[in-house]
């Protein structure tokens, strides 16, 4: 569309700029050869204008269709607007690429008046003079207003240029502070995440780190369970051990008995000799004798065998109350092997949740760093789009100005419009009272 | 080398008590057998007990503490007590002790003295290994169990016969 308009309004502008040449190389000699000039003057420096307009626009427009490209994630609502705008601007363009047709017109009408003033012999009588200048007059007067008009479209437009200028001039700013805050927002945003990656990689070699910790707690509590389940089988072999020994010092025990039994019998045996040698002998003969003294051997066995039974009956007793520790021990190693066989399961469990903590800490982590460059890529687009913004707020400000400067061009052409109506009213009273003579009058009066 | 029998003695014990019996009156030592108690007697007649094909009158000298048991030196202890047998002029009896010592000559030890207690009848006192015993007259003895244990049979026999005429 730019191209197309740049394209417009430099032809209508060449165009215009060739036909101004020719008539001012035709008229050169004639004596209507000052209000040409300045007519072609003010037709050239209105082309030049808005060529130079239109070229900033174009510009801007470009510039801002940059921008919301850019800016594809921006705010919908002033992208939006920037485009309304910019479509008014265009339909703006195109208005004033119908004032550049109607500036070829008015050249048209130039040429023509031209013509008539060429088909007019040089010297002349005062009333075909007269008829001439009237005529011009009325030429003229059609001129101005056909560029009054022009003229009035002109400052129009550039009012609303400048309305328009203002409000994307605001809506850029706002946009402007939008995006500083975002890049504001996102770099905290980027350091919160930093922060947050930073902590996730530190818990996820604490993690790892109690992880293996705990591995090898586990895996030493397997062996202390496998170690306390020998020491219990072992435990169970000695109280199985002395079990049988205290079998063995019961039958000890036993036997001992039947020793004393034996003993006692035989001092008994003994003692009935006695008695019976005595009663059938009188005295104590040898066989009494004998008896005595197998009594006393009886009774030294009794006593060894009574010191036996008390020693088996000690030894019985102690046994007993080992086994009875031993028993009793083994029923504190069988709860305490269950307390670590619990405890090795919540060390494997506390293991496994270390593990997948970790794990999750790592996926953190990378989503962090993701996040990170994602943020990064998102600063230096808003970096860019703070940049996009800045530069339509300059162009904008260059339109501002031209708009001014367009504003001026209006307002001194409407000072020519009114010499030029000024002009076309007074030439005739100056014809009809001077003649031709008051021609230079009009060319200085036109030149100022 | 020959000696004397008459003062040969059998020591024995009875609970804390030391006794000494005439060697010429003790027939034989054994282990105690069962002993069946005889009713409505006295403590020391312990009861009768089938001994060789005899029948045998059986006294306890060990006294019946509150509770009707025989207190001996160790009530703990399980005591195997022994019967002695002993030979009088109408037969045999048996006494109840705790240890035979075996046959002794108390000698010069011996000292007069006739003392009776309960039924159990002594001639004297002797000293043995520091124990001071007591001697049976197992002969007097033997006469007071056997006095006894037959007003014991009289008695029943007595109290049998009234239970007879008292029935229609």
């Amino acid at each position: 569309m730019k191209v197309k308009i740049v394209h417009l309004l430099l032809i209508s502008n060449v165009l215009a700029a060739v036909i101004g040449g020719i008539t001012f190389g035709v008229i050169a000699n004639s004596s209507a050869i000052m209000f040409s000039m300045c007519a072609v003057g003010v037709i050239v420096a209105t082309a030049g204008l808005s060529i130079f307009i239109a070229r900033q626009i174009s510009v801007g427009l470009q510039t801002l269709e940059k921008s919301v490209a850019t800016a594809h994630g921006g705010d919908p609502l002033s992208i939006h607007e920037l485009e309304s705008t910019r479509i008014k601007i265009q339909q703006y363009v195109q208005r004033w690429s119908v004032a550049a047709k109607r500036s070829r017109t008015q050249n048209k009408v130039i040429d023509w008046m031209v013509e008539t003033l060429e088909s007019r012999p040089d010297c002349q009588l005062a009333s075909e003079t007269t008829d001439s200048g009237t005529k011009l007059r009325l030429m003229l007067t059609a001129i101005g207003q056909n560029a009054d008009g022009c003229l009035m479209q002109l400052v129009d437009a550039i009012e609303y240029i400048q309305k328009s200028v203002a409000q994307i001039s605001d809506i850029i700013s706002s946009q402007s502070d939008e995006v500083e805050k975002s890049t504001s927002h996102v770099e905290h945003l980027c350091q919160s995440m930093a922060a947050v990656s930073s902590a996730a990689s530190k818990a996820q070699e604490s993690g790892s780190i109690v992880s293996g910790s705990l591995g090898i707690m586990s895996n030493e509590m397997l062996e202390h369970i496998a170690a306390i389940r020998r020491i219990h089988a072992g435990v169970e072999s000695s109280e199985s051990r002395l079990r049988a020994m205290l079998d063995h010092v019961r039958e000890i025990g036993a036997i001992a008995n039947s020793i004393r039994d034996v003993s006692s019998r035989t001092d008994m045996l003994a003692l009935n000799m006695s008695i019976e040698s005595a009663r059938s002998a009188g005295s104590i003969s040898g066989s009494s004798n004998v008896a005595e003294e197998v009594r006393r051997l009886a009774e030294q066995a009794s006593q060894a065998s009574q010191e036996v039974t008390s020693l088996v009956e000690s030894i019985q007793l102690e046994t007993q109350e080992s086994i009875a520790t031993i028993a009793q021990q083994c029923g504190d190693l069988s709860s305490e092997m269950e307390r670590i066989d619990s405890t090795a399961d919540r060390l494997t469990d506390m293991s496994r949740n270390a593990s997948s903590a970790s794990t999750h800490l790592k996926a953190i982590g990378k989503a962090s760093n993701g996040q990170i460059r994602l943020s990064t890529e998102l600063v230096s687009f808003v970096e860019g789009i703070t940049t996009i913004v800045k530069e339509s707020r300059e162009h904008t400000d260059s339109v501002v100005l031209h708009s001014s400067s367009l504003a001026d061009a209006a307002a001194q052409f409407d000072n020519v419009l009114d010499a030029i109506r000024s002009i076309s009213t007074s030439d005739g009273d100056l014809r009809n009272e001077a003649g031709p003579a008051a021609s230079p009058t009009l060319v200085s009066s036109l030149m100022s | 080398m020959s000696h004397s029998t008459s003062n040969q003695y059998c020591i024995v014990r009875c609970g804390e008590s030391w006794y000494a019996l005439p060697s010429t009156a003790v027939r034989e030592v054994m282990v105690s057998p069962d002993v069946t108690p005889l009713p409505n007697t006295s403590s020391i007649l312990h009861g009768i007990a089938h001994v060789n094909n005899e029948f045998l009158t059986i006294t306890d000298p060990l006294l019946p503490d509150e509770n009707g048991q025989k207190r001996g030196t160790d009530s703990q202890e399980e005591r195997v007590r022994q019967l002695l047998v002993l030979a009088s002029s109408d037969g045999y009896w048996g006494i109840l002790v705790d240890e035979v010592a075996g046959l002794t000559d108390l000698g010069s030890t011996m000292q007069p003295n006739r003392t009776t207690d309960r039924h159990l009848h002594f001639i004297g006192n002797a000293v043995h290994k520091d124990n001071e015993l007591r001697i049976v007259d197992t002969e007097a003895t033997y006469r007071a169990v056997m006095a006894e244990v037959k007003a014991n049979w009289q008695q029943s026999f007595r109290s049998f016969e009234m239970a007879q005429e008292a029935q229609p």
